[in-house]
């Protein structure tokens, strides 16, 4: 069975802010990789049972996140049975509407977030990052803050990751069409690889 | 003589002795006593299955001469248990029962009950604990007993894990460790990178019991199977994997075409049925199906040298654990961990057991065994099958013989003497 690259669709806010970042991450995958990936990625309503078929999932957004009971009820199933959940702030802030509200839905469905150690396995999976989470340029000059998030958080759940939680943007900085990689010196997608090669091998 | 003659004719008739085996399976009179009877007959009246060393007794009576009418008041059925340590974190037994059909029995140990069991034709298999002290198996009117049989030596039984990197490898490695097992890895995820887990890229005797062959595994790897089981090692052959061009010698059947698993099976009560299956289409000579799938070998296992080798069909198990039901994930684990246990080797059993079966869980009868190991006297024969001289009328004759020949003796003698004088 392949590996399927799936965006989660949740009731509130827009879930659907980063259509070119699965395509791009694919991409990736199959670039660096003998991963056997689908070409094409899936979206999964987070309250559905459908959700379970998927052990790495993708949520993004800009706006305020509330989850019903039926998705804090499958999130925490999600998460208990082995699964990840890769979140990423589409407006990298730190205390926008989107980090504040998302943080604490996950605190309170989950438990709190915590750093994640910037040494921590995630970061050597596939390429190294010796830094620990690449720098976005988004980051840099964009929107909001200037703000340089060092870390990323995450909840662990049986000595694994459930939770990665990142406001530094990648949802940006991976939304672009595969084929204008070519124009890049630095491949930035390196990273998505890295989420995809923890999942499938702790 | 004519007393000796009519003796002869009328021999002595004692009365019959009437023993009993008890509820315990022991006969209530000594062995000496029951020899030393004068009666041809004995009477044993049976209130349970005699154990071995009584039911030897008996036969030793029989062999003696002795007639032995056997009553039961109620219908008897034997039993017989089997008990081998298997390998797990927190220890295991292997249990094998074998009874009459439809008896309903408790197993226990040393340390109380572990559980109640009913017969059906095919046996009964158990996976318990450590055991403390001797299995006992107790029926109304039965009863059997084992010392487990326990490797002298310790086990090594490391796992290596090889193939391609996928759910199955993850949720595989991930279920295997939560049960205990200590696990090496060697999945890859491109023609030059490899994840390793152990810093090994191939089973070894020396450090592995079971080598688990996924999808993709390396050819390195591969190769070095056929000696890993040759020399005891166990060997799993997962899903697609089976296709593998080296692994043909040692699958145990022709893998057949993929069968999608039924959507959102894996969340009843038969989760299996919701795996995708690659059916061991048809079985290599030698090799017995263990479980089957709407008539499809799901499951299959054969001995190779000192080794075994099991191939299991399914070719997605994480959907198993990720979207079945509440106990999922804890039923996964018991899965693969209860087919993992019957390929560790156990070195050197060395504890002496009453009841030894002759081939392992892995075989198509593997109670047929301890099946044949039950003897026991038919209850419904009233009259031994060996019927031998009378060891007390044969006593008599000569005593008798004796007499008379001194009065014999004494009359000519005393007619001589009257003779002479």
């Amino acid at each position: 069975m392949r590996f399927t690259f799936a965006t989660v669709q949740y009731e509130s806010g827009d879930w659907d802010s980063a259509p070119l970042l699965a395509a791009n991450v694919i991409d990736a995958v199959a670039r660096y990789t003998s991963i056997d990936v689908a070409p094409s990625g899936a979206i999964v309503p987070l309250s559905s049972e459908a959700l379970l078929r998927y052990p790495l999932t993708f949520l993004t957004g800009h706006l305020p996140v509330r989850f019903t009971a039926a998705e804090k009820v499958m999130l925490r199933r999600y998460c208990e049975r082995g699964g990840l959940l890769f979140v990423d702030d589409h407006n990298h802030d730190v205390d926008g509407v989107f980090h504040k509200t998302c943080t604490e839905e996950l605190t309170q469905t989950l438990s709190p977030l915590t750093k994640i150690a910037n040494t921590h396995p995630l970061y050597r999976s596939f390429f190294t990052f010796r830094d620990g989470p690449p720098t976005t340029s988004h980051e840099l000059n964009g929107w909001g803050d200037n703000l340089v998030h060092e870390h990323l958080m995450g909840i662990e759940r049986n000595g694994r990751l459930a939770v990665i939680y990142s406001n530094k943007d990648y949802s940006s900085e991976w939304s672009f069409h595969p084929e204008n990689k070519k124009f890049l010196s630095v491949d930035n997608t390196r990273f998505g690889v890295n989420l995809v090669v923890y999942a499938l091998t702790r | 003589m004519l007393l000796a003659l009519w003796r002869l004719r009328t021999p002595t008739v004692s009365p019959s002795p009437v023993v009993a085996v008890g509820v315990d399976g022991t006969l209530d009179t000594q062995l000496a006593t029951l020899l030393r009877t004068p009666s041809d007959t004995i009477d044993v009246t049976l209130q349970s299955v005699p154990t071995a060393r009584d039911r030897a007794l008996l036969r030793t009576l029989r062999g003696s001469g002795h007639v032995l009418r056997l009553r039961a008041d109620a219908p008897l059925v034997a039993s017989a248990v089997s008990a081998e340590a298997e390998w797990r974190a927190s220890g295991g037994t292997r249990v094998q029962l074998v009874g009459g059909h439809s008896l309903v029995a408790t197993l226990s140990d040393g340390a109380g009950l572990l559980d109640s069991v009913r017969f059906d034709s095919a046996g009964v298999r158990r996976r318990t604990g450590p055991l403390e002290g001797a299995l006992l198996l107790r029926g109304r009117t039965t009863r059997a007993a084992v010392a487990p049989l326990v490797a002298a030596a310790p086990v090594v039984a490391r796992v290596f894990v090889t193939g391609a990197a996928t759910w199955e490898s993850r949720f595989l490695i991930a279920a295997l460790e939560e049960s205990g097992w200590p696990v090496d890895v060697a999945v890859s995820l491109s023609p030059t990178v490899t994840v390793t887990q152990g810093a090994v890229r191939a089973p070894s005797r020396a450090r592995h019991a079971i080598a688990i062959v996924l999808p993709g595994a390396s050819a390195a790897a591969i190769a070095a199977l056929p000696s890993f089981v040759r020399r005891g090692g166990g060997v799993v052959i997962v899903g697609e994997a089976a296709r593998s061009a080296g692994l043909g010698a040692l699958r145990a059947g022709a893998p057949g075409t993929l069968l999608a698993g039924e959507l959102g099976a894996e969340a009843g009560d038969k989760p299996r049925h919701g795996l995708d299956l690659v059916p061991v289409a048809s079985l290599t000579a030698g090799s017995v199906a263990l479980e089957s799938r709407d008539g499809r070998v799901a499951v299959a296992a054969r001995r190779i040298g000192a080794g075994r080798v099991v191939q299991v069909g399914y070719d997605n198990s994480w959907l198993w654990r990720m979207g079945g039901s509440d106990d999922a994930p804890m039923a996964h684990r018991r899965w693969w961990s209860a087919l993992l246990s019957g390929l560790v080797p156990l070195s050197h059993p060395t504890t002496t057991v009453r009841m030894t079966p002759a081939t392992d869980t892995l075989d198509a009868a593997p109670v047929a065994a301890l099946a044949r190991d039950i003897g026991l006297p038919d209850v419904r024969a009233a009259s031994a099958s060996v019927r031998g001289t009378s060891r007390s009328a044969a006593l008599d004759l000569r005593w008798l013989m004796a007499i008379a020949t001194l009065a014999l003796v004494v009359s000519w003698t005393l007619r001589r003497w009257r003779g002479l004088a």
